[in-house]
Order: structure tokens, then sequence, then C-alpha cells
């Protein structure tokens, strides 16, 4: 490709403008190195000095619509925790089941008699935070609850976690305390595995790099603990306003002059959705909720007044970079595209220069990540390296290894604009990953496609799902994730 | 961790639970031997252990910056 524009200043204008499109790309990538470099500096960083021996009087609250096929599990593992029988209570909040829930429930609480109280709400479907919010009201009623652990009813806790989430509120600064969630199939396969290294990245790795900023984005759903006084000072409800209830508490807490800790050692497993349209669901929720925050706390962002953590430059840079990033790949693709038509050697030195960057980024989070923890990074390490994609993958070999592979005229001109157009042509693909699952002869070939698209161009379109979804005001549907009970210790 | 400035309880004493009372019956029901959450000193140890065990991560910063140079070195070596 030539030189399509006579050499002017606009030309030059020009060029300038499609460079600071392909910086905006950067932004995330350069985010994202910042986030793990941070990571290791929890070595010295962490709040273990300034933990105490409290074992504190536990209410956990269940909140449970037709989960009789897990729950038996659950409570089982809850009565069999390494923590003072007296001081632990299972309340689960039934959301008007129609399932054998309630027939469960009775079974376990004549097993655990006291220490088991099934809450049943006549009247369900609203959603976690309004059946969670029927288990506070009755729980801060009364005096003995002096912490509250809410969890899913597909999550198993380990048996140290809980003491080991207990030791930090012996600190009166820190407000909730929030444990590492493992996916939990006993045999994960295809989409399984990639939420599996999703985890390890986004809880393990991530959250460790927010407990040494000293600003937690947000308290995992299926295990946060709360102090009393905590819950107290953010009003004693959850947040029924958005689909993020968990990241607008998070937010609270920490807005309400209280600390939010990560604990990486308090182990919890988790169920998570085995197909592509229930993931696409559940994200999509998360994401929602991530954008609805985003307009909610509008006052917070990069201003430490309001917060020295959450208003901090790093965490704004950090939450912007995943809420943004379907649109800093855009702008990189058009740049890029852009340069190409107006100065193919231009655009071919750019990318050529600033190729290697991601791709180190890249190499090191993995690296980094699987690091944390060996025994779960050891399975997923596959998933972790096709994480962008089987395709993306082979754009970053054949990008990081320029001429290996020798191409001229037509063939070079398509590969080109192949390679800097594939960064926002994977998030439709993605897209249509989904759909394919949605079709009978399609079924079979979706993990196929999921491995070839990506696991993180999914997320980017559910994030543009979630914006598209939001700028129509579409219903805000609490669509539950299917539990089957295949979590294995 | 973040800076205490401003922090709801900076300044109070630390929360402190009841003594566990390890009875015959709580021994019994634990197998007869005390249970890790009845020792002050056993859950102090496990939280240094955990404390310590955080160093692994410079283990994984060396590894990750170990791969990086040896991609590059690679990069370098094929690319002339």
């Amino acid at each position: 490709m030539t030189d399509l524009l006579p050499d002017t200043t606009g030309e030059t204008a020009l060029a300038v403008f499609l460079l600071l499109l392909v910086a905006v790309g950067a932004i995330p990538v350069v985010a994202g190195l910042a986030q793990f470099l941070v990571i290791p500096l929890h070595a010295v960083r962490n709040h273990y000095r300034e933990t105490g021996p409290y074992l504190p009087n536990v209410a956990v609250v269940i909140p449970a619509w037709n989960e009789a096929a897990v729950l038996t599990t659950s409570i089982e593992r809850l009565m069999g925790l390494d923590y003072p029988p007296d001081r632990l209570r299972v309340y689960v909040v039934d959301d008007a089941s129609t399932d054998d829930t309630p027939a469960v429930l009775a079974r376990c609480a004549e097993r655990f008699p006291g220490r088991v109280v099934h809450l049943r709400r006549e009247k369900g479907g609203e959603g976690k935070a309004h059946t969670l919010n029927h288990g506070l009201r009755h729980i801060l009623a009364e005096d003995w609850m002096e912490a509250l652990l809410i969890m899913d009813a597909d999550v198993i806790y380990e048996p140290a976690s809980l003491r080991k989430m207990t030791r930090h509120l012996a600190d009166p600064t820190v407000g909730a305390v929030t444990a590492y969630i493992r996916e939990g199939s006993g045999d994960p396969q295809g989409i399984t595995r990639f939420i599996g290294f999703d985890y390890l990245a986004a809880q393990a790795a991530s959250r460790r790099a927010q407990n040494v900023a000293g600003a937690m984005a947000c308290l995992a759903g299926g295990a946060q603990l709360h102090s009393r006084e905590n819950l107290e000072a953010i009003g004693g409800q959850i947040d029924t306003s958005s689909l993020a209830e968990d990241t607008v508490t998070t937010f609270r807490t920490q807005l309400a002059g209280r600390r939010v800790v990560f604990e990486p050692h308090a182990r919890v497993l988790a169920e998570e959705p085995a197909g592509i349209d229930a993931l696409w669901k559940q994200r999509l929720r998360w994401a929602r909720g991530n954008v609805q925050i985003t307009s909610m706390y509008k006052h917070l962002w990069f201003r430490r007044s309001v917060h020295p953590g959450l208003g901090g430059f790093f965490f704004g840079i950090f939450w912007f970079a995943i809420l943004l990033l379907p649109v800093a790949m855009l702008l990189t693709s058009i740049g890029l595209i852009g340069l190409y038509l107006l100065d193919s050697r231009l655009a071919s030195d750019v990318f050529g220069a600033a190729v290697f960057v991601p791709i180190a980024t890249f190499v090191f989070m993995i690296t980094l990540t699987i690091s944390v923890d060996p025994r779960t990074g050891l399975r997923v390490w596959r998933e972790a390296l096709l994480f962008p994609g089987a395709i993306s993958f082979v754009v970053l070999l054949a990008a990081a290894f320029p001429g290996v592979v020798p191409l001229s005229g037509t063939a070079e001109t398509f590969w080109t604009l192949f390679v800097y157009s594939w960064l926002v042509l994977c998030i439709p693909l993605a897209y249509g990953v989904r759909k394919l699952e949605g079709t009978r002869w399609g079924r079979p070939l979706a993990p196929l496609a999921l491995y070839l698209v990506g696991f993180g161009p999914m997320m980017c379109a559910i994030t543009v799902d979630a914006y598209v979804k939001e700028f129509r005001g579409a219903a805000m549907t609490w669509d539950k994730t299917e539990k089957t009970g295949r979590v294995t210790v | 961790m973040s800076t205490t400035h401003g922090l709801v309880g900076a300044g109070q004493p630390f929360r402190v639970s009841p003594p566990i009372v390890v009875t015959d019956d709580l021994l019994a029901r634990c197998g007869g031997l005390p249970p890790v959450w009845a020792d002050p000193l056993a859950l102090a140890d496990e939280t240094e252990a955990d404390r310590v065990r955080e160093r692994r991560l410079y283990v994984g910063l060396a590894a990750a910056i170990a791969v990086v140079v040896a991609l590059w070195v690679v990069r370098s070596m094929l690319l002339g």
C-alpha cells in the first residue's frame, strides 16, 4: 500500500490523531501491567500484622431460590467449618422456592438444632438483594450477631476459611473481608476452565493489588464478611437499585470510612456456568451493574478528596480500563487501519515497535497469575494462553516474530488489515459464538468457536451488550444461574 | 494497606472475643484433639504462616520477568 494522501500539514495532523487513537489502546495494557507489578508488594504490604485471634458470633446468610440440589452440601460444609460451633448460625432466606428447598431446610434444621434457621419469603422473584434484606432485617433485630457472612447457596468454604476472614475484623478499622473464590468443578471443561483462569486473575491476583492500593472494587458476592458496626453504618440493607449490589456495598463500606480486605488464604469453591448463554447472562448482569456504578459514583472518580483509595488515580485507571476496554480496542483498530491507509510504512513501524509491549504484558500477567495459585494455574494454563482466543494467539505470535511467514503483495495487505482489524472484529464474533450455542447444529461447535475467538473478547462483547442495554433502559432482570451441585472439594 | 487517615475505628482497641473453654464434650466432638481455634497461639501461628507464604509472590515475579526476558531473547535471535 502506498501513500494515499499528499504530504501536507493536514496529513501530519491526521497521522498524529491516528497515533493518538493507537495510544488509547495502550492505556488498558499499561493499567493492567501496573496492576500486576503491584501484586508482589502484597508480600510486605498486607493486613496480617493488624489481625488478631477474633472469633465473633457469625450469622451466615444464604439467599436461596430453588437451591435444593446444593443446599445440603453447603450447610453440611458450613457446620463442619473449623470454627466454634456455638458461634456460627446459618440463616437460609428462602425466596419463595417452588422446589424441595423447604423440605431440605427442614431436614437440616432438624440435624443441626438451633444452628440452621429457615426464613421464608412468601413473595419471591425480586432478586438477591431483596432476599438478603429479608434476612438482614431478621438478624439485625437480634443482638447475637457480631459479624455477618453473605454467601451463595452453591459455594463451599474450606474448613479454615471463616476464621481466616474473621481475624481481620479484630482491627476496628476493617468493615468487611472477602475471600478467594475459585471455580469449583471437580472436572472443569471448556468454559469452566476459562472461568477458572478468569477467577485466578480477577480474584487471587487482582484483589491482592487492590489490597496494596487500599481500595477494593468488589466484595465477592459469595464470600463477604461484614462487622455488625459496618452493616449498621451502611444502613443495614443491601442496595436494590442496581444490578451490582455487592459493589455498592463495597463502595459504601469504604466511603463510610472502613477498610475492605481481601484474604487470599480463605478459599471458597463456587459452581460457575457451564454454558455460554448462562455465562453471558451472569456476566451481563455484572457488567451492567458496573456501568450503573460508574454513573452512581460519578462524583468519586479521580478525586482523592472524596476517598483516598477509590478516588485515586490508580483505582480510576484500573476501573475505566476494564469498563472502556472495547472502546479502546475499537479506537486502536481505527488508528492502525487509518495509519495503514495513510502511510503503510508508518503503520508498520508503529505496530512493530509497540507490539512487543502487549505481548510481554500478556506473558507477564499470565505467568504471575499462575504463580499465585500454582495448583489451579497448572490446571488451566492452556486457557490462560488462549484467553484472547486461538486466532488472537496466532496474530500475536505472527506480530512478535514478523517475517517468519513471508508474505508479499496482496496477501500481505490482507493479512495486515486482518491483524489491525481483528482487535475489534473478535467482539462481534464472540457474540456470534453465543448465538451459535443457541442453535441445534451449532451447539457442539460452540466450545471450539469459544477457543478460537477467546474468552477475553467474549467479556468485551458482554460489556458492549451492557452499554447497549443500559442505553436502551432495558429491564433489570435477575437471571439466576442454574446450580447442579458440581462443586467438589 | 491503605492510609489510616480518616478511618473509622482508628486508634480504638482491637476487637476481642471471649476465650474458648475446651470442655470434655467439645474435645470429644473434635476427635480428642483441641481445635486450632481454641488456642490463640495456634491462630497467631497460622496467621504468621500465611503472612510468610505471601513471600512466594517474589518467586512469581521472578518467574514472570524470566519468561518475558526469555521471550525477548528468542525474538531478538530469530529476528537477527
